[in-house]
């Protein structure tokens, strides 16, 4: 089946309800063949595609003829360069976009967003370069945090390295036993007797009240932060499977047990996969609730990573610097956020109503 | 019940929605149809003929591409409460009870203080009494669905329009709910348009029975009923009427 | 169960397995009492409990009292059965534990405190307990507050309209998942004073998961929900607030669960970097000088907190939706 969509309301999301639109579901085999896709992009798209070079070059006009008077002597030299670096990328997207489909829809939804994007960055650099308006050190031109990301681009890959490892290796852990605990008190009345307590207690409170407490017990900074980042990542696994497990509707477990299913079976075949939505949710809250968690760790743990060098550039004003980390941070975990949505769109193809990213 | 001359008509309507590559697909195209006070209209034809397209752009929530689609005369804009409709599926409200359910189109108009009365009325008419304060999860599919038309003519409205609504009941609450239809039609009077696959339901109720055939949907037939109700659903004339729609609702 | 009218009005014999068990959590405390009492405290030399026993009296006194009400009240007995086996096991701990810290020694002081001196800490500093658990409590509400508002305002234009929902979405995929105390350096900046920062930081955190769930939610509301509030003739306005709200009721409380675990978080962060009061302050301090008596009892003090609120947002959420099941059971 095809889905359609009304033209006059495109979101999609809604469209998914059966019940009422039965007579806009049509079979695949009644579009004529030679109309199914249409490859290549219309010249309103293609022009649509191009307002993103509006913005670039606004703003590289804009930076290029007025002057430069704060701080005084300053040299930009990453910016425009910057600028130009952009428009040739998004030159090479608009020419795979007049061709593939999935880059144009990609392309056309971006367009606006980025050339407000490049506005607003440029405002930005009026507003410090050019005008000083907004003062040094705190708030920095954008040429000046390029400047920082390029001159410190190896200290940033390697707190990012740090961090990153710090992160995977508390959540890996955090996700399986979070999820062996979820299984189990969902399942075990017992088990619940004895878990639902500790979690109550220790679950909600934040790793870095825990930290002090975890360092001394495993013996380690390190070994301290991964036990905060396992903690916040297995405490919304545990609460929200276990409880989606309890309350997996009573008659697809009969009906599985009607058609000889073992109890195991149930549980992996049925109870888990109907709880696939909670396990959802407590993924997003397991991977936020870590990002929170891993920078608290950072800061009083392990004392490396992307969170401390914001905090010590911070606290010594060098604010281009606090900037470029920022971004990698923004980067990582924006890009860390997608990912997950993008993994559990997959899992849940099935359900309509999903949160969406 | 003030007796005045409600009419609806519907002129060379054309709806078509566009699919996910951007092609055009026609679910109704040159439809006539028209429609006065009193009529009970059963739209009839095979899935995807646009009988559910056009209760829709009858309900305004939908707008044709062309034609003209007017009631008393005026064009319909937009929803309206005095033109109900009944969804294929009760689709209650889950966070309201049963009473609340019947409510809510009295108090989304700020008329539920005067007519307050009424939503009692039309619980005990639709053998709900006893139910009131139970939520759609707790009664039975044939509850909730005469709950969903209670809803809806609780507004007194005056057309009804009826997508299917009995399709998910056993046959027996359906037969009683389709004679509770008529009681209602007989009293209050409105225009009835009644979606339906089901040929008996549609011979029936209504007294005149438009076949549409599928992709592009267009009407192929209008057929009267004129047996007089209560109707005998096993008598020859009713079996006569039956074959007649079978033959209209064979195209090719 | 038997159930007989006598002098002392209807009364509900206890099954005997109740009984037992109702005793044997009695017994356990009593054995706590006794061991605490006669084993001699050795550890740190010269120390005197003061606080440990009577917190084991008090323990056996109210499970006392609650074990003869539950005679007459089937809803207490069912509560007070249900806790027996974790009764035993927690006094069962707390004694191991005292004999490890106060009894032998085992256990050194000052990273292990045995339980007498932790409950000391809470009591001895009172003052200062109280002053920085309502500056942190403020903080959290304040911020709170203002991140639900934020976040019901945002999720809502969000998830409503294609306009808002397009300028929106990529401002909290790129500022939401930042843990706010990376924000901490930059808002330390900009705000006008660091309390105003920390309750925007905590804000932030109750704002972005909010948002997410919410807008989520209302794009998944069922579309006939919202055309048979149409047909009836309600307004834009009425449908949000009586049709897509209750429909989104799930999605708000799971927002505001993740949002206020989240910024209990950003709280600790905050108070430890920026405005320097605090129960996170009061941790970061304590380690410093190594005093883990005041760390141990300000976690205690955190945790009834954090149990307190999601308590009542849960018992709010069972309230409020009655109507549905598969709500997050605490």
């Amino acid at each position: 089946m095809a889905r359609f969509s009304a033209s006059t309301e495109a979101d999609s999301s809604n469209q998914k309800d059966t019940a009422s639109i039965e007579s806009l579901m049509i079979r695949d085999s009644d579009v004529p063949p030679e109309r199914r896709v249409v490859l290549r992009a219309r010249s309103t798209e293609a022009a649509k595609m191009l307002i993103p070079f509006a913005g670039i070059f606004l703003a590289y006009l804009v930076h290029v003829l007025v002057p430069n008077v704060y701080p005084a002597t300053y040299v930009p030299k990453y910016w425009a360069p910057f600028l130009l670096g952009c428009a040739g990328v998004w030159t090479v997207v608009w020419l795979l976009g007049l061709f593939i489909v999935p880059v144009r829809k990609k392309a056309l939804r971006l367009s606006w967003l980025l050339a407000f994007l490049f506005v607003f960055l440029e405002v930005w650099d009026i507003a410090t370069l050019k005008t000083g308006y907004m003062k040094l050190p705190f708030i920095p031109s954008p040429d000046k945090v390029l400047e920082q990301l390029t001159v410190n681009h190896l200290k940033v890959i390697e707190s990012a390295q740090a961090s990153l490892l710090l992160l995977f290796e508390g959540l890996s852990i955090g996700l399986i036993l979070g999820f062996a605990s979820g299984v189990l008190c969902g399942c075990s009345r017992l088990a619940n007797y004895w878990l639902a307590p500790l979690l109550k207690i220790v679950g909600p409170v934040p790793g870095l009240v825990w930290l002090p407490v975890f360092v001394k017990m495993f013996g380690s900074s390190h070994a301290g932060s991964v036990a905060a980042i396992v903690l916040a990542a297995w405490f919304p696994m545990t609460l929200m499977l276990s409880n989606a497990i309890k309350n997996t509707d009573i008659a697809l477990i009969e009906r599985a047990q009607t058609l000889g299913a073992s109890k195991t079976r149930i549980v992996a075949h049925v109870m888990i996969p109907a709880a696939a939505p909670a396990l959802a949710d407590a993924l997003f809250m397991a991977l936020a609730g870590s990002f929170g968690a891993l920078s608290a760790a950072e800061l009083c743990g392990v004392k490396s990573g992307l969170a401390l060098a914001v905090s010590t550039w911070g606290t010594i004003a060098n604010f281009g610097v606090v900037f470029a980390y920022v971004l990698a941070m923004i980067i990582i975990f924006a890009t860390l956020t997608a990912l997950m949505f993008a993994v559990r769109n997959w899992l849940l193809r099935w359900q309509k109503g999903l949160v969406r990213w | 019940m003030v007796v005045s001359n409600h009419h609806l008509i519907a002129q060379g309507i054309k709806r078509a929605f566009k699919t996910d590559d951007g092609t055009e697909l026609v679910a109704l195209s040159d439809f006539d149809f028209e429609v006065k006070q009193g009529e009970v209209v059963a739209l009839i034809g095979p899935s995807g003929c646009g009988k559910s397209t056009f209760l829709r752009l009858v309900a305004g929530l939908d707008t044709p591409q062309s034609g003209e689609l007017t009631y008393n005369g005026s064009p319909i804009t937009g929803p309206d409460p005095n033109r109900g409709f009944v969804f294929q599926q009760a689709n209650l409200y889950p966070w309201l009870t049963v009473e609340k359910n019947v409510a809510f189109g009295l108090k989304a108009n700020g008329t539920y203080k005067e007519n307050r009365h009424r939503v009692q009325e039309m619980i005990d008419l639709m053998g709900l009494a006893g139910f009131e304060k139970s939520y759609p999860h707790q009664i039975s599919g044939g509850m909730a669905a005469r709950v969903a038309i209670a809803q809806t003519l609780v507004m007194d409205p005056d057309v009804l329009l009826l997508d299917e609504p009995l399709s998910a009941l056993d046959a027996f609450t359906r037969a009683v709910i389709q004679d509770e239809i008529l009681a209602m039609c007989v009293k209050f009077k409105p225009i009835v348009l009644l979606v339906t696959h089901d040929i008996e339901e549609a011979v029936y109720l209504a007294d005149r029975v438009v076949v549409l055939s599928p992709r592009p949907g267009t009407k192929v037939a209008e057929i009267p009923v004129d047996l007089p109700h209560p109707r005998d659903r096993i008598s020859s004339e009713f079996i006569a009427k039956r074959h007649e729609i079978l033959d209209a609702l064979r195209f090719e | 169960m038997m159930s007989t009218e006598s002098v002392f009005g209807k009364v509900n014999f206890i099954e005997a397995k109740d009984a037992l068990k109702l005793l044997a959590a009695l017994a356990a405390i009593a054995v706590a009492i006794g061991f605490d009492a006669l084993v001699p405290t050795v550890y740190p030399e010269g120390y005197v409990e003061r606080y440990y026993p009577i917190f084991l009296r008090i323990l056996f006194a109210a499970y006392l009292a609650l074990s003869v009400l539950s005679v007459w009240f089937p809803g207490i007995r069912r509560r007070v059965v249900r806790y027996w086996g974790l009764l035993i096991a927690l006094v069962a701990l707390l004694s191991l534990y005292t004999y490890q810290t106060t009894k032998t020694g085992n256990l050194l002081l000052p990273v292990m405190p045995s339980p007498d001196a932790i409950i000391a800490a809470v009591f001895e500093d009172g003052a200062k307990v109280w002053k920085n658990f309502s500056a942190s409590f403020t903080l959290l509400l304040e911020g709170v507050a203002c991140g639900f508002v934020a976040g019901m305002i945002y999720g809502t234009l969000m998830g409503y309209s294609r306009f808002f929902n397009y300028w929106l979405q990529p401002i909290i995929k790129v500022i939401g998942p930042v843990p706010s105390t990376a924000w901490m350096a930059i808002a330390m900046v900009l705000a006008p004073s660091s309390h105003i920062a920390s309750v925007f930081l905590v804000a932030l955190t109750t704002w972005f998961p909010l948002s997410v769930n919410l807008s989520g939610g209302i794009r998944g509301v069922r579309k006939v929900y919202i055309e048979r509030a149409q047909i009836m003739g309600a307004s834009p306005l009425h449908i949000i607030l009586h049709v897509i709200y209750p429909a989104v009721l799930p999605n708000i409380f799971t927002g505001l669960f993740m949002g206020l675990c989240f910024s209990m978080t950003s709280l600790v962060g905050a108070e430890t970097l920026g405005v320097q009061a605090g129960l996170g302050w009061v941790i970061n301090y304590a380690q410093g000088w190594n005093e883990f008596d005041l760390i141990f009892s300000t976690i205690i003090i955190f945790i009834l907190m954090a149990f307190v609120l999601l308590t009542i947002l849960f018992k709010c959420q069972k309230h409020l939706m009655k109507w549905s099941k598969g709500a997050i059971q605490w």
